[in-house]
């Protein structure tokens, strides 16, 4: 058979697909979704699975109150919003103190227009990798630096303001919202970073009402504001309303109720010096009932084992039904062929060679899949605009 | 013509725009070297840079707050001056309520040393408490009463204190650039001589010196460290006169028959003859926080002039 004789056997085949637009449509959707859905989850748990190593690779040892590890795991280091118990500020002092690890204390009970609002430790920034792309990091309370995605979808940066979300919405005795003056934004890490808000600690201590910053009751001329005074100790009225903002002006006026190293942490990143420090450390703190420390990586394995084993079981049923979705649509084909019959017949008598019907018909299943191989790349490659750690957020 | 039928059309689109959209992450940018030649330390005060200086010697660079002639005390920096102390590889701070910016400010704590931290249970809380307080609640039921508790903070003015500060300096030099060779000799040449005070404070305590005066509420720690019974006259010493007047002053010297003023600088000849004629006599005594007192030598050299001075005053007989 000659090149010219199959240019033209291709010509009719694809004039024939376009002329079933319909049916056409329907078999290549079919075997792309059958080829796509294994590629993309297999793509998707291999990403996951180095996404989610990675970051708790990065992450030596993590201290939480007592619960669920995995949790814990999840809410420290994914931001996600578990539910978790809290500990005292002053374990990251005593671990500081100790000379044996660095430790960064996270509160992340805030939200800000429902991102995560992580109170820490300045170095947290450092830790991670973090660079900033605009402005400079915070400096004092009141001040943050918005993870890329954040500031991208909000479109804000440094000089404007986020404010957080109330703590119920129908809670008219909850905490003021805060105004958080932003100095900087972050650049995109492609990281549960991106999508969060960064202050210091005790920012999010005073969102969550353990401080705040008010006039002198003392000096104030209001004669509202002072309604007695207890043991010469001063009672404000409630016509002394917290500050939203705390300007530089107000922060000398900023003050706790109770010792700050009393105050709440939700976990405490521990970043050993060394592999000895790290094994005195968790030793010690493995010791104590009142705190519980964990191994991220180890609890990251134990997720992604999970996640492998329905994963694994989710791709041979996929693998099934791709299987039978074949056998459907050999069977148009072959149905199709006996519905030709007169065509091809017509074929025949008009000259047409055997050779020249099989390769018309070749011509239109390779068609068929090629136009199926590419849907299934394209839908492969757009599922890497998903995030990276999809499938342990799914899986959780 | 080549025709493209509807369905099909319909079913390439979405998949052919979202192929175009790979949004793919950007990689981390990595992080600029720093080009700084030594590892920069930031002292908070005088004495904590003297030991910094002392024991890491040409190895670092140590800084400490810019002060425009004011007292270091009432340094507060502005949130861009934060950003270039976060920036040093060694924040050493004193704790106690020193330097109240430092309870305000975002500093890293794998990069910042509190060193009056490891003796805070024998941290003394300041009889000095008004201009500062704020204590409230909010409420008849007194929900959220607050109040702090303010803490005197020239820890170092008692040797032991001093010493301690300085051995914590020491283990964080030694993480900074290393403890071998010369940072090692340097440390111990620092706490001989640390040692030395703490010997000293000790004989001034065996004198069983006279109570005293003490201009400044900052002596408290010295008061601890050599056993002197002291009284506050809550004389600012850069001010006129004590806060409640130069009368409160008198009755203090009329009820206890104190004859010792410490002061923090040698008074002028009218501040003198004030003091003559209420019969006190001054003690120098330097607060040794400010960077600026480093103009006569290292914290360890002044300090030990004015103990000294101080054992010479109550009886002793100095054996430097």
């Amino acid at each position: 058979m000659t090149p010219g004789a199959v240019v033209h056997a291709c010509g009719l085949a694809w004039r024939h697909l376009l002329f079933h637009g319909v049916r056409s449509a329907i078999l290549v959707l079919s075997l792309a979704i059958s080829l796509a859905l294994p590629l993309v989850m297999q793509s998707l748990v291999n990403r996951g699975e180095t996404a989610t190593t990675s970051r708790a690779a990065v992450t030596p040892l993590l201290l939480g109150a007592p619960g669920g590890s995995v949790d814990l795991v999840l809410g420290a280091l994914w931001f996600l919003p578990e539910e978790l118990k809290s500990m005292r500020a002053r374990e990251a002092d005593t671990i500081n103190d100790s000379g044996l690890a660095t430790a960064l204390p996270l509160s992340m009970t805030a939200r800000a227009s429902g991102n995560p609002v992580i109170g820490t430790d300045v170095g947290y920034l450092g830790f991670r990798g973090l660079e900033i792309a605009e402005g400079r990091a915070f400096a004092v309370p009141g001040e943050c630096v918005l993870g890329a995605r954040v500031a991208e979808a909000m479109s804000l940066g440094p000089g404007d303001v986020i404010l957080t979300d109330p703590e119920g919405l129908f809670d008219i005795g909850g905490g003021y919202p805060l105004r958080l003056r932003i100095t900087g934004t972050l650049a995109a890490g492609g990281t549960p970073d991106d999508g969060a808000v960064f202050c210091d600690l005790r920012t999010s201590w005073i969102i969550a009402g353990h401080g705040h910053v008010h006039v002198d009751v003392n000096e104030t001329e209001d004669p509202e504001a002072v309604m007695g005074e207890n043991d010469g100790r001063p009672i404000a009225s409630s016509a002394v309303t917290p500050y939203t903002e705390l300007t530089p002006e107000l922060l000398s006026t900023l003050h706790f109720h109770g010792e700050p190293a009393d105050l709440p942490v939700e976990a405490i990143i521990l970043v050993p010096n060394d592999t000895k420090s790290r094994t005195i450390l968790a030793g010690r703190l493995g010791l104590r009932d009142d705190v519980s420390v964990v191994y991220p990586a180890e609890v990251v394995n134990e997720v992604l084992d999970r996640v492998f084993q329905i994963g694994a079981l989710l791709a041979g049923i996929l693998v099934a039904t791709g299987v039978a979705t074949l056998g459907v649509v050999l069977l148009v084909l072959a149905l199709s062929i006996r519905l030709r019959k007169d065509e091809l017949d017509t074929l025949r008598r008009i000259g047409a060679p055997r050779s020249a019907t099989v390769t018309l018909l070749l011509a239109e299943v390779v068609m068929l899949a090629a136009l199926a191989g590419v849907l299934a790349t394209l839908a492969l490659l757009a599922s890497s605009a998903l995030p990276a750690d999809l499938v342990l957020r799914l899986a959780t | 013509m080549i025709r493209i039928s509807r369905p099909l059309v319909l079913l390439l689109a979405p998949l052919l725009l979202l192929g175009c959209d790979q949004g793919a992450p950007n990689a981390p940018a990595s992080s600029e070297a720093s080009t700084r030649q030594k590892p920069e330390i930031f002292a908070v005060n005088f004495p904590l840079a003297s030991f910094a200086e002392a024991i890491g010697g040409d190895l670092v660079d140590v800084t400490t707050p810019p002060l425009d002639g004011s007292p270091i005390t009432s340094f507060d920096p502005s949130p861009e001056e934060i950003i270039r102390i976060q920036d040093a590889d060694l924040i050493l701070l004193n704790g106690a309520d020193f330097s109240p910016w430092t309870q305000r400010a975002s500093l890293p704590a794998s990069k910042t040393a509190v060193t009056a931290r490891p003796f805070r249970s024998r941290w003394i809380e300041s009889t000095h408490s008004h201009d500062h307080d704020h204590d409230h609640q909010h409420g008849p039921e007194g929900d959220g009463v607050h109040h702090h508790s303010h803490w005197a903070s020239f820890t170092w003015l008692d040797p032991v204190n001093a010493r301690e500060q300085a051995s914590l300096v020491g283990d964080r030099i030694a993480i900074l650039v290393g403890s071998d060779g010369d940072v090692g000799t340097r440390r111990t040449a620092l706490e001989g001589k640390l040692d030395e005070l703490v010997g000293i404070a000790r004989r001034i305590r065996s004198l069983d010196p006279p109570t005293m005066i003490a201009s400044e509420p900052e002596y408290q720690y010295l008061a601890s460290g050599c056993g002197i019974e002291i009284l506050d006259a809550d004389w600012h010493w850069n001010e006129p006169a004590p806060h409640d007047g130069m009368e409160s002053l008198r009755n203090l010297v009329s009820a206890s028959n104190a004859n010792l003023i410490l002061v923090p600088s040698e008074p002028d000849a009218e501040r003198r003859t004030v003091l003559e004629e209420m019969g006190l006599e001054p003690v120098v005594f330097r607060l040794l926080a400010d960077p600026a007192d480093a103009t006569d030598g290292s914290f360890t050299e002044l300090f030990k002039t004015d103990l000294e001075n101080l054992e010479t005053i109550c009886g002793g007989q100095p054996t430097g």
